[in-house]
């Protein structure tokens, strides 16, 4: 869907409150939007969609502020990684209180909460596996330049990171995923 | 098989993944806060109202009852008594608009989505 397009419809949301022209644009980035989440959870289906609908929602609401000055999918995007930003902070708030409930040892982010705990043959579940071995952040500038195609300057406007600490993220992502796969085998 | 072709390898089928709607926009779509609707409502009605005392108001010629109304007040304000009665009009307008001010500004937030 071209720019203009998605400009047009954000307008009659926002100013005609057209329900039908909001559909349009969330058929169209449904897609990307769950496929982001699906990959920050590393691969939890359910909380993804609950999470890319609270991004559509909010969306919705604030489709005001839309400008055109970029794409939709990249305003959407930024949005659902505040989204994001937002259920991490409050999952680690909760995990920190649990933890000191149980006594439980302390893991690195939400990935620990939400991923698989056995492992599953399958590549599918193999770049989920690989995309939890990372930060939280790390995962969210190499989802979004690995997957997601945008450039660093587009990440950083998403994730409100400077670049040059975006470029350190996507630095140590990759050299944690290589070292990840050589490890298992998969250069071979 | 070098680092960049390793991770291409991990990451094109995630590229080129489609994930189905599956009833998702539906979902979305019947979660949509319905208050930009109602609020939208009421302008509607509002206007509506306004527009309707226009027009009985200029049908019915009540600019006659107004005017006469108006000069029999003003040819017996010096009158102590309507006097009094103006002073305490004007109070307790001033009370009201005082207290309209106040309310609005604790509610900001309110009356800005508005």
């Amino acid at each position: 869907m071209s720019r203009l397009n998605d400009l047009s419809l954000a307008t009659q949301v926002a100013v005609f409150h057209n329900k039908r022209a909001f559909d349009q644009l969330v058929r169209e980035y449904q897609s990307p939007v769950r496929r982001f989440f699906l990959n920050l959870t590393t691969g939890d289906g359910q909380l993804s969609d609950d999470l890319a609908q609270d991004t559509f929602i909010k969306a919705y609401t604030h489709i005001g502020q839309y400008r055109g000055t970029s794409s939709f999918l990249t305003w959407v995007t930024r949005i659902a990684y505040n989204v994001w930003y937002d259920y991490c902070r409050s999952e680690r708030g909760r995990m920190k209180t649990e933890m000191l409930d149980t006594a439980a040892p302390m893991t690195n982010g939400v990935a620990a909460l939400v991923s698989s705990p056995t492992p599953q043959p399958t590549l599918k579940m193999d770049i989920h596996q690989a995309l939890g071995q990372l930060k939280d952040e790390e995962r969210t500038c190499i989802t979004l330049q690995m997957i997601d195609g945008y450039p660093i300057d587009d990440i950083a406007k998403i994730t409100g990171m400077p670049a040059n600490t975006v470029k350190s993220h996507l630095k140590r992502g990759k050299e944690k995923l290589v070292d990840y796969l050589k490890k298992n085998g998969y250069d071979r | 098989m070098t680092d960049n072709e390793l991770l291409e390898q991990l990451f094109r089928p995630a590229r080129e993944m489609q994930i189905a709607d599956n009833g998702f926009s539906e979902k979305v779509m019947k979660g949509l806060p319905q208050g930009r609707d109602v609020k939208r409502l009421s302008r509607l009605w509002t206007i509506f109202c306004v527009v309707v005392a226009i027009v009985l108001f200029v049908l019915l010629g009540a600019w006659d009852t107004v005017i006469m109304g108006l000069l029999t007040w003003l040819s017996t304000l010096p009158n102590q008594h309507h006097l009094l009665m103006l002073t305490l009009t004007a109070g307790v307008l001033a009370l009201l608009a005082v207290s309209e001010v106040v309310y609005r500004e604790l509610h900001r937030e309110r009356f800005s989505v508005l």
